[in-house]
């Protein structure tokens, strides 16, 4: 490789890297505790998968329009927005709001036992988790702390993909996992960047890149909404969105949506007006039934007048990459052991973060022009830099 | 005497051996992280393994470190 491509590469990482690191710094922080926010809610008694006994509420337990039924009791005057199921326990949670399209900030999220047809009461909201999560996910800002987040995780893949085209000469005279100790502590800081930085180079890929496409979740989904959604329920477009009183039962819609994908399990239901349905619809949502497709959510539009089934179609392509790249990025998918690799991970980025930046803060001009040279030659153990 | 060229100035390897251990690395890592996704039981146990190279090198090149 040229002297010149080095520095373009060598300038492409640091400003990359400048740019996202004190996000980046902000994300692995508050990701440590979300890897483990099942095991934190069930010490301070807040998880309820598995506390209750019983058969999933997504394979059965009382009718669903019972379960309707006992949620809007509790919430006068609102109308039905989501139900979702649950794979292990009988939890049933609903989600109700002041209008068919109400905003997430209106919404109001219930918890029932399917199995003893019990309302357990809200959700536990406004915790410690719930400020690290939304820390994480948008900085309080919403949609544009979101996209804002995706941005400096699209650097945060730039700066990995640049510190591997300079790994690569820098170590041609060095063996794998050198560490040296005996020259200055700006060796010993940067072979330590190094290090980590390449053997942890798979996971940060994944993990960043499938935060970026998460970044991006809600437009995908109004795009899904506004494209195949759209097309899917052409008939009805004309037609004035479906008032909350000429709701049909839910559990006849929910027999119509199993007959039509036969063998799967339901993970929640939009109601007509939401983000995840039509005007007219219950948008029945399915996971795939095998363990790798099981993230992949297939919906089932169901006349929500007649319960009557419209069309069912598997989400486009973008759409399927944005459920997979949920586990990947969360790595809730194999267990303890799993959450442990993931938090070890997370502090190996966060060392290769932090001595970034004090690389970049003992920088001087001359240095720069000699840590190009070291790229371009390769470093040694004899070259004290 | 050379001196010129510090005597312990190994010769500059090649890039792609230089990249095969990371290429590995990476390789496995992505490996174990869909393997994962394929079910539990045998796959979470590879899928831990494949994940855990990475760790276990690291903490051998600190211990090893000097």
């Amino acid at each position: 490789m040229k002297r010149s491509t080095i520095k373009a590469w060598f300038v492409v990482h640091k400003w990359s890297s400048l740019v996202s690191t004190l996000f980046l710094l902000m994300l692995c922080v508050t990701g440590l505790p979300l890897i483990f926010h099942d095991e934190i809610d069930a010490i301070v008694g807040e998880d309820y998968e598995v506390m209750l006994d019983g058969e999933p509420s997504a394979e059965g337990g009382r009718p669903l329009d019972r379960m309707l039924d006992l949620a809007l009791a509790e919430r006068p005057g609102e109308v039905p927005l989501f139900m979702a199921f649950s794979q292990q326990s009988p939890l049933l949670t609903v989600t109700t709001g002041p209008t068919p399209d109400a905003d997430g900030s209106e919404m109001t999220l219930l918890f029932l036992d399917r199995t003893t047809g019990e309302v357990l009461g809200p959700a536990p909201s406004g915790g410690f988790m719930e400020f690290v999560l939304q820390l994480h996910t948008d900085m309080f800002l919403g949609l544009p702390g979101m996209l804002f987040l995706g941005v400096m995780g699209g650097l945060f893949v730039i700066a990995l993909v640049s510190g591997v085209v300079l790994y690569a000469p820098f170590m041609r005279r060095l063996p794998f996992g050198t560490l040296r100790t005996s020259r200055s502590t700006r060796v010993k800081t940067l072979d330590q960047h190094n290090l980590l930085g390449i053997v942890a180079l798979g996971w940060t890929l994944v993990v960043g890149s499938t935060g970026v496409i998460n970044a991006f979740a809600d437009p995908l989904v109004d795009n899904w909404r506004g494209g195949e959604l759209a097309e899917m329920t052409a008939q009805y477009a004309g037609e004035d969105p479906l008032d909350p009183a000429g709701y049909g039962s839910l559990d006849a819609a929910m027999a119509a949506a199993q007959s039509a994908l036969p063998g799967r399990s339901p993970q929640f239901i939009g109601f007509p007006g939401g983000d995840w349905s039509s005007g007219h619809h219950y948008a029945v949502f399915f996971q795939g039934d095998r363990p790798l497709t099981q993230h992949l959510l297939t919906p089932a539009l169901i006349d929500a007048r007649t319960a009557e089934l419209t069309d069912a179609r598997a989400m486009p392509p973008i759409n399927q990459a944005l459920m997979m790249s949920k586990p990947l990025h969360f790595g809730d998918y194999g267990g303890l052991p799993l959450k442990l690799i993931w938090a070890a991970l997370t502090l190996a980025t966060i060392w290769v973060l932090w001595t970034g930046i004090v690389l970049w803060m003992r920088r001087s001009p001359a240095r720069i022009e000699r840590r190009i040279d070291e790229i371009a030659s390769g470093a040694a153990r004899g070259v004290a830099a | 005497m050379r001196s010129s060229r510090p005597a312990s100035r190994p010769a500059r390897a090649s890039i792609a051996r230089v990249m095969a251990i990371p290429t590995l690395l990476v390789l496995g890592s992505i490996s174990g992280l869909v393997l994962g996704l394929t079910g539990d039981g045998l796959p979470d146990l590879l899928a831990w393994g494949l994940l855990s190279i990475p760790i276990i090198l690291s903490m051998i090149a600190f211990v090893r470190r000097g």
